[in-house]
């Protein structure tokens, strides 16, 4: 079991999707799963963290050893690619004992690792196919016995199954999963999905622009946003900017009792399960309904109300009539998570994981 | 459509076996007046020249496929994989010999080649089979590059190869079919040259088309068949072992 | 350490240096001599003298017209029966033909000018098959095919030759569309002549003129055949270029050397219209 260390990493690029002073630690055996939106730096992190790329700044450390310096062949990271690359001219098993063969194994040695890893990903009897015959799902399932087999300290996953359909994606999280928990492997998983990173992350990590900006389990993530960046990955959300007089927010909205920041202007993180609707009676402020559908076994309202646009989870049968166009009576139920939004400063990993 | 390819090429092909059988064979006979071996046992002999002259033809072959290889890869790894300024121009350059005619070049190589003693030696041949050959083998690296994905060489890193067995191991046996393709053209474009070879070669360095060439221009026919069947079914051969091996590996290779 | 990127310029100096000595600096060395300039005989001075003389000779223009209208003509045919090849072979769907078609590549063209002498000439196996028939009764009565006027055996052993090549060329875009298109139209209205302009021409052009191009610029330049199967008077260009320049009077070579520049001149003009104008196209239509 090893840790991944990696400090102030940096690459820039002429053209945008560099990495700025990227702090990050990963425990040995966590799968740390990281997120963001599309060109916010995530390959390239894994990338310089592999050694395929070299960074302006920073360095890597595997299991305390610094491997900054190290061509990508002797770091002890395997990285596992959207395709399942795999090597068209060799079979399944030459593909798996890739790495073995490199190192010049006894051949007895690598059968038993290579079937092995087969068994791991559950495709044995396929060793002499050839990439060509196997579906997608059996390609990238190869490609993880392949990096299996190659024993690496750290697994580097540059979003592996996204270019799979659904229940394939839910089969290899399961998988994925399965395997941290037998072998204990360190590993770092890209992806755009914020839901893949909340079912498979022991920790999740959220970038932004280059930068890192939360990392935290899931729960602290939804919780206490650090960022809107944050705030608007885990959805569900609306921002609503605002300012904090002595614990209350006021906002468009109306007022509520206020979390995380103490004063000054805010945004407002209001989750759809604190705005309370209730039938307006005149008199009232108005707000008004936009949109209604069923989800799931609860009721998601669209409500407009100064502007502000919000939504609403509610009971299947809430007593009262929901149509687009109705008039609602709306009230924020707090404390709900304000922040200050500084795009600059990069909350460090350490007083996080405090929190 | 098998039939009608077997028919387009096989068919005008017979005569050729039935002449380099055939003791007179006059008009207006459909088949010889008689058999014989004569051709094929005139051509084993010694005086005929054909040992030398194959030797000379796959030697010189040989020469020019590899020079293209080295010279070609570099070329197509560059033109396939990266962009830089003046491409278009490069691209010219290395279409040209495709179709302009390499004897007005070898015409004005002469006096030079004179001058460094190149003429009437396989050395100075080899160079200017270069001429029209290499541009096919820069397409095909071209376009074997071209296919590659520059991720599974970086996948390959991340496994444990360093750049040498990445290449060696990952990059040239997905190149090997394009590689392969091209070198087999190269092979046969040398192989039935005649202009060049005459123009440098002197008349000095005899390989198969030279042989061949004064026997169809009014010569024993039934000699003439016979080597034109020594020259086409090694080719034949040669492409048909080529393609069945490139089929090994499921893909198709254009050029 | 990191994987440095090799230069670009640095990969392509052998091939650049190669071909830009070999064929460049020959092209040059051909160009300065069709000026007079020979120093081997002590002339330094360029001059126009053997480019008039030769655009001013007869026998010029002449092999230049019989040069020209053999390449066209056995471009236009082998094109034309290269596309019914594809189109066929399109049609049949098999793909195990395209190697069959690649076979011509191997035969020499030596050998393809002695096949036709085998068929076609005066006393070959067609004239024979038609006194069989009792369509001749001698073999004068049969039609000059090789050694012609016309160059018709040149021009049908290089149809012979190269339609293969065509159909391969042309066969890719064909295939590529598939039998749905040829389909589509038909069950559009579209009659046999309408399917051929609005669907199947369309989808070959880029190909089609792309592949004209290089067996127009070959068939302009080469040499064997023409001088096997053709008349001693007029020759194509590239057979009298060669006989000037093996001729032993040193004054021949400067007008071989212009006879090359023409020859050079020509099938440069095909490449820069393949390079510059079809082969952009034919990328693009790669996509589709």
């Amino acid at each position: 079991m090893s840790d991944l260390v990696v400090h102030d990493l940096t690459k820039r690029y002429g053209g945008g999707a560099g990495i700025e002073a990227i702090d990050l630690a990963a425990a040995p055996g966590e799968l740390l799963a990281l997120v963001g939106p599309s060109g916010c730096g995530k390959s390239t992190l894994l990338r310089t963290i592999a050694g395929l790329t070299a960074p302006d700044r920073g360095r890597v450390q595997v299991d305390g050893r610094d491997v900054t310096d190290l061509p990508p062949e002797r770091r002890s990271t395997v990285m596992l690619f959207q395709q399942p690359l795999l090597f068209p001219h060799l079979t399944v098993a030459g593909n798996v004992a890739f790495s073995l063969r490199l190192r010049g194994a006894d051949r007895r040695e690598a059968a038993a690792t290579v079937a092995g890893a087969l068994r791991t990903v559950q495709l044995e009897g396929l060793d002499h196919r050839y990439p060509d015959q196997l579906s997608g799902g059996q390609q990238q399932r190869v490609a993880l016995a392949r990096a299996l087999a190659a024993a690496p300290q750290v697994l580097l996953l540059d979003e592996p199954f996204s270019a799979l359909d659904a229940p394939l994606r839910a089969e290899m999280r399961e998988l994925l999963r399965r395997l941290q928990r037998q072998r204990s492997l360190t590993m770092l998983f890209v992806t755009h999905d914020q839901e893949e990173a909340s079912l498979l992350g022991d920790r999740i990590a959220v970038m932004q622009a280059g930068r890192l900006r939360q990392i935290g389990a899931a729960a602290d993530l939804y919780d206490r946003p650090a960022s809107e960046v944050v705030a608007r990955f885990f959805g569900g959300a609306a921002l609503v900017p605002g300012r904090v007089i002595e614990g209350q927010c006021f906002t468009e909205v109306g007022p509520f009792p206020a979390n995380g920041a103490t004063g000054g202007d805010v945004l407002a993180v209001i989750r759809a399960d604190q705005v309370i609707l209730q039938p307006w009676r005149a008199g009232q402020p108005e707000a008004r309904i936009l949109d209604v559908h069923f989800a799931g076994g609860l009721l998601l309202a669209q409500v407009e109300c100064a502007g502000v646009v919000l939504q609403a989870r509610l009971q299947v049968h809430p007593g009262f009539a929901l149509a687009p166009g109705q008039p609602v009576a709306l009230r924020i139920q707090g404390p709900v998570w304000c922040l200050k939004e500084e795009v600059d400063r990069c909350p460090s990993p350490l007083t996080l994981s405090a929190d | 459509m098998r039939r009608l390819s077997l028919l387009w090429f096989g068919l005008p092909l017979v005569p050729l076996v039935l002449w380099s059988v055939a003791f007179g064979w006059r008009w207006p006979d459909l088949l010889p007046a008689a058999w014989s071996f004569r051709a094929w046992h005139y051509l084993g002999s010694p005086p005929a020249g054909l040992g030398p002259a194959v030797a000379e033809s796959l030697f010189i072959a040989l020469a020019v496929t590899l020079l293209a290889l080295l010279i070609g890869v570099p070329a197509g790894k560059a033109l396939g994989t990266c962009t830089f300024r003046g491409r278009r121009a490069v691209e010219f350059l290395f279409y040209l010999p495709i179709m302009v005619p390499g004897a007005s070049a070898a015409m004005g190589l002469q006096p030079w080649l004179i001058r460094l003693g190149l003429t009437d030696r396989p050395a100075g041949v080899v160079l200017v089979h270069l001429i029209p050959a290499l541009p096919y083998l820069i397409r095909a690296a071209t376009a074997g590059y071209a296919a590659l994905d520059p991720l599974v060489e970086q996948q390959a890193r991340t496994l444990g190869a360093t750049p040498a067995q990445a290449w060696r191991l990952v990059v040239l046996p997905a190149l090997a079919p394009a590689l392969a393709a091209g070198a087999g053209l190269v092979f046969i474009i040398s192989l039935s040259q005649y202009l060049l070879t005459l123009l440098i070669g002197g008349g000095k360095v005899v390989t198969l088309p030279l042989l061949l060439f004064p026997f169809i221009s009014g010569g024993d026919r039934a000699i003439g068949a016979a080597l034109s069947l020594v020259f086409t079914v090694p080719g034949l051969l040669l492409f048909w072992l080529l393609d069945a091996w490139l089929r090994r590996y499921r893909l198709e290779v254009r050029l | 350490m990191w994987r440095r990127q090799s230069s670009p310029y640095l990969l392509l100096l052998p091939a650049l240096l190669v071909l830009g000595v070999l064929f460049l600096g020959g092209l040059a060395v051909a160009f300065e001599q069709s000026l007079g300039v020979m120093p081997a005989l002590g002339r330094l001075s360029p001059t126009l003298d053997y480019v008039r003389i030769v655009l001013a000779s007869r026998e010029f223009w002449t092999g230049f017209g019989l040069t020209a209208y053999i390449a066209l003509t056995a471009t236009v045919l082998a094109c034309a029966a290269g596309l019914l090849l594809a189109v066929g072979l399109a049609a049949a769907g098999s793909r195990s033909d395209t190697l069959l078609a690649r076979l011509p590549l191997v035969v020499p063209h030596t050998v393809a000018a002695y096949l036709t002498m085998i068929w076609l000439s005066q006393s070959g196996l067609l004239a024979r098959l038609a006194f069989r028939a009792g369509l001749i009764r001698e073999p004068g009565g049969f039609p000059a095919l090789v050694n012609d006027p016309y160059g018709l055996g040149i021009i049908l052993t290089y149809v012979w030759k190269e339609a293969p090549f065509a159909a391969l060329m042309l066969y890719p875009p064909l295939a590529a569309a598939g039998r749905g298109l040829l389909d589509a139209a038909a069950t559009l209205g579209a009659g046999r002549l309408q399917r051929w302009r609005h669907v199947i021409l369309p989808l070959v052009a880029p190909a089609l003129g792309a592949v004209a191009l290089i067996i127009f610029s070959y068939t302009f330049g080469a040499y064997e055949v023409p001088f096997l199967l053709g008349q001693t008077y007029p020759r194509t260009l590239p057979v009298a270029a060669v006989e000037r320049f093996l001729s032993p009077d040193l004054a021949d070579r400067p007008v071989a050397m212009v006879y090359n520049l023409v020859i050079t001149l020509m099938t440069s003009a095909a490449v820069w219209l393949y390079l510059g104008r079809l082969a952009p196209r034919l990328e693009r239509g790669k996509g589709t």
